[in-house]
């Protein structure tokens, strides 16, 4: 099903001619956007959104389809050995730059793999119900050091609990409980129901209660307090310089493929991610519009995979 | 109280032009998606999402939620048809509803399916209405040791929804969750029992299990008999057979209830409660009725209560996803999905906020169950006429429905390979005479077993009290145990009848 | 004197469940890692339902349920051809394309109830390939192509 007209086109062609002739009509085919987690999920939202504008300014259809498992390491490595010809574009989460420490044998790296966007991103945020007897990130702390405190996180491996346990175990020196739960929802309704003493959560998941008064946010891992949550200072406010952790959606093409293809996918991606109602509905849940260049993405997924990898060896975490 | 004008402002918007068209739209998307086996909502859902971002928010929920509950209508038809479950729940209804249209009852079975289901969507959404906000703080006073003695309540429930020994019944419920643990664990990432296949990394897909072990395991038992000419000929098919007697609707309004409130309840749960309450309804049915023995025959109590708890609990699912923002399942994370498309938060001020939203959406539930009704009745007639079929053509298009819908979940060819194993296992299960919905429920709650297992204990610091501590957990618990004792001890006394008197007193 | 009149099927059903419930709690054991009580392992639960199904099946052996007697049919031919329809449907579906592989599903699976009938067989898989296409492909959008060879 992934075997294309372009395929027989590149090989009747001389290799070098190809790829211009490749680039300068592309696309000419419908695209496949493979997400790595199932629909309904936050990767999957971002990237039907894009899908859909990319469509009208591509000129040709991108689809959607979704490959789950494994943290997306099933998408990651069936778009690793795709043809190189841009008509397969992966949509993930930060989750593949985690995996590249966390899991001890992956089939595929960061070097199959060229990154062509990450227009979406959203700092890790730390939040409580509004009777639990720590309201502050000191109190809860102090707290902490003295009863035995759990949180929920979206799973384990999920940047929301590695950043979350690398802040308890490294940073404040604490001893917290991590209770993973399948997914974002669940673990907002465990901290709800007071189950749980907090949780550790990436900012869409949660914006609605904050925003309802249903729990108080009171740390956000961003370098500067944030529009959803005004009243919720950074961890570096609060004492803890510089910690800043976020989770974002990026779209990644086999490596090999055409420079200047590589390019018309991240200006298509970027001119569907500025579209102003989707920047806009997309800002209102507490996300970060991000437009940078195919160097500049590079550079930003290189960063995440570094950092990330430092806070999984620190907490001493591995898959295998 | 202005709940009389919140009603009138759902009614207003529900029966605008435009979402009556879109309501018709989705519930007959959904049925359609819904009647071929396998295919879930999700399918209908995402092909329908794209649309959704050119109509209005209330328009596109009022859509996709219509794909939602017409999936769940849907469901029951080639259940009870070709003994083909898409769904856990539909699973139940194929051990009455296969065996009534067997015997030339196809007709009645749908037509009560049909009516069971409107009646158990109408009971949740007066329910959704009422108490929604009220249900959705019960809903969170379920923490990880509930879930935990819920569950186990739910299996021993199913374990003697077969008939004969509830041993064996536990046996398959056990393999069943056996079966569940395959995949990578939730809590250490670590890959088990997967034998290197990276295809189950997220668990065996749950359409391959019940597909194999009821409709490819059905095929098989079915071919080469001798003989096999239906018991039913075509003048049993004349419209007034498909109709139910006096005797079916006497018996089906006391499960309709039953399972409306045990549907509705469960229904609040997100994720649990949808799977558990067929299960339960059935199970409680059985043990309510004089003569336990028909069911697994054709009791038409068998079918109508399982779906109406089916069709309530799909209805009350929507009280998490609305009144919280947390939804149960993909399908309600998708529609959450589609409103933030649209630009509006999910979560508690939706109904405050957006109250045309939520009213309307509620109310045309209420439009989409009659549209539901108008388009299935009819049909039912059509339906039937599948089984006049020769064999020789159905069992083909059984396999090609089975495959294709196996594929469709993940677009996996290997769980195509996957529905070949477990029809295998179902046909050495059906000469065995192990029962396999048992295990099927199994299957489908291991995981949430499991884990919020796993949760309790680390909440509760190592203390296993904790599950007779909690009072909820305690009373899920206790039920379990009489559920086993009642069924064990009606098992010894079916067993000493059957063996005559030569059996010594226990 | 009931206790040694075990049925032979149950006590292959028996055989079957305890060698899985074993073989289970020995991985689950042995590999996955049984934790400890506040923090249990990823092996814990599947070691506690080997167990569990290793007691089950004991108990069924020695409460000698016997399963209802069988009608001996010949049709281990007819199985045979119906999971080689399947094997060979998921085979062919990415390699083949979906109207081959709806092909050879009908084809092989009607040799399990003789006789053939080319004309009806031929014309039940290309009404099915139809179907297939317009309804999976068309309407639900599935990643497939009807033909991806040759």
């Amino acid at each position: 099903m992934k075997k294309t007209f372009g395929v027989a086109v590149t090989i009747g062609a001389a290799a070098f001619a190809a790829g211009t002739v490749q680039a300068q009509t592309f696309p000419e085919q419908r695209i496949s956007m493979v997400v790595g987690y199932s629909a309904g999920g936050f990767a999957d939202t971002v990237a039907r959104i894009i899908a859909e504008r990319m469509s009208n300014s591509l000129g040709q259809p991108v689809v959607v389809e979704n490959q789950p498992g494994a943290a997306s390491n099933v998408a990651a490595l069936s778009v690793s050995r795709a043809d190189a010809d841009g008509y397969t574009i992966l949509a993930t989460t930060t989750s593949v730059a985690i995996n590249q420490t966390l899991y001890g044998s992956l089939e595929y790296s960061m070097d199959d793999l060229i990154a062509v966007a990450v227009p979406v991103a959203a700092p890790e945020v730390l939040a409580v119900h509004p009777e639990f007897p720590a309201q502050t990130l000191g109190d809860f702390l102090a707290y902490a050091g003295d009863n035995a405190v759990t949180y929920a996180t979206a799973g384990v491996g999920s940047g929301s609990h590695i950043a979350a346990g690398y802040f308890y175990s490294e940073l404040a020196g604490v001893n917290a409980i991590h209770v993973p739960f399948g997914g974002g929802a669940p673990a907002v309704g465990a901290v709800l129901g007071q189950q749980v003493g907090a949780t550790a959560i990436t900012i869409p998941g949660i914006a609605s209660q904050f925003e309802s008064g249903g729990l108080n946010c009171i740390a956000v891992a961003a370098p500067e307090r944030v529009a959803i949550a005004p009243d919720c200072p950074t961890y570096s406010e609060a004492g803890f310089d510089g910690f800043v952790a976020q989770s974002w959606v990026g779209f990644f093409v086999p490596s090999g493929t055409d420079a200047a293809i590589v390019a018309a996918l991240n200006a298509a991606v970027n001119e569907a991610i500025v579209d102003p109602v989707a920047a806009e509905r997309l800002a209102t849940i507490g996300n970060t519009i991000q437009i940078l260049d195919v160097a500049e993405t590079d550079a930003f997924v290189r960063g995440e995979v570094s950092s990330w990898a430092e806070r999984v060896q620190a907490l001493d975490l591995r898959v295998d | 109280m202005d709940f009389l004008s919140n009603v009138t402002l759902g009614l207003q918007v529900a029966a605008s032009p435009e979402n009556l068209l879109f309501c018709f739209l989705g519930v007959l998307l959904g049925t359609l998606v819904g009647t071929l086996p396998g295919i879930g909502a999700l399918a209908g859902v995402s092909l329908l999402l794209p649309v959704t971002f050119y109509v209005e928010p209330t328009t596109a929920l009022v859509m996709l939620a219509g794909i939602y509950y017409g999936v769940t209508y849907g469901g029951s038809t080639a259940a009870i048809l070709l003994n083909l479950p898409g769904s856990s729940a539909a699973a139940v209804t194929c051990l009455d509803g296969y065996p009534m249209a067997q015997q030339g009852r196809a007709g009645v079975a749908l037509f009560m399916t049909t009516i069971a289901s409107f009646v158990g969507g109408t009971f949740a959404i007066i329910l959704l209405m009422v108490f929604t906000p009220v249900l959705a703080r019960v809903g969170l006073s379920f923490g990880p040791a509930e879930y935990a003695s819920l569950v186990v309540l739910g299996l021993i429930a199913a374990s003697t929804i077969s008939s004969g020994s509830p041993v064996r019944g536990i046996a398959m419920v056990v393999l069943g969750l056996l079966i569940g643990t395959v995949g990578s664990d939730f809590e250490t990432g670590r890959l088990r029992f997967t034998f290197g296949y990276l295809e189950v990394a997220e668990g065996i897909s749950f359409v391959a299990i019940a597909m194999g072990l009821f409709g490819v395991s059905e095929v098989l038992n079915n071919i080469g008999v001798a003989n096999r000419t239906t018991t039913v000929s075509k003048d049993e098919y004349s419209w007034r057979k498909l109709y139910p007697n006096r005797e079916d609707w006497r018996a089906s309004w006391g499960p309709m209830w039953r399972g409306s409130v045990l549907g509705s309840a469960f229904g609040i749960l997100p994720g649990t409660g949808a799977s558990i309450a067929s299960f339960i309804a059935y199970a409680f049915e059985k043990r309510w009725s004089r003569d336990p023995d028909r069911f697994g025959k054709g009791a038409i109590e068998g079918v109508v209560a399982p779906e109406t708890a089916n069709n309530a609990a799909a209805q009350a699912a929507f009280i998490p996803t609305l009144s919280l923002g947390i939804p149960g399942d993909a399908v309600m994370a998708l529609m959450l999905g589609a409103l933030i498309i649209h630009g509006i938060t999910p979560g508690p001020q939706v109904v405050t906020n957006h109250p045309e939203l939520f009213w309307g959406l509620v109310m045309s539930f209420w439009i989409g169950n009659i549209f539901l009704v108008i388009l299935h009745l009819p049909l039912i007639g059509v339906w039937v006429r599948i089984l006049l079929v020769p064999y020789k053509y159905l069992y083909p298009s059984m396999l090609f429905f089975i495959c294709i819908g196996v594929y469709s979940v993940n677009n996996s060819p290997f769980d195509v390979l996957l529905v070949l194993l477990f029809g295998m296992l179902g046909y050495a299960m059906l000469k065995l005479d192990l029962p396999a919905a048992p295990l099927l429920l199994g299957v489908v709650l291991s995981p949430i077993l499991e884990n919020n297992l796993r949760r309790a204990m680390l909440i509760s610091s190592g203390d296993p009290m904790t599950f007779v501590e909690r009072p909820i957990s305690a009373g899920f618990l206790v039920a379990a145990v009489l559920v086993l004792l009642m069924s064990l001890r009606s098992f010894r006394r079916n067993k000493r009848l059957a063996d005559g008197l030569s059996v010594e007193p226990d | 004197m009931q206790l040694f009149s075990v049925n032979p099927l149950q006590a292959l059903s028996s055989a079957a469940l305890f060698a899985v419930g074993a073989g289970a709690a020995f991985v689950g054991a042995s590999r996955y890692g049984l934790g400890e009580i506040f923090h249990l392992g990823a092996g814990a639960f599947p070691f506690l339902l080997g167990l569990l199904l290793m007691a089950l099946s004991l108990v069924m052996l020695v409460a000698g349920f016997a399963p209802p007697p069988q009608p001996n049919r010949r049709q281990w031919l007819g199985a045979l051809a119906v999971f080689c329809a399947i094997a060979v449907f998921g085979l062919s579906l990415d390699t083949l394309g979906l109207v081959p592989a709806v092909f050879a599903l009908v084809l092989i699976s009607r040799l399990a109830e003789p006789p053939f009938e080319p004309a009806g067989t031929f014309g039940l898989a290309a009404g099915l390939s139809a179907l297939a296409y317009f309804v999976f492909v068309f309407g639900l959008r599935m990643p497939l192509e009807a033909f991806t060879w040759p």
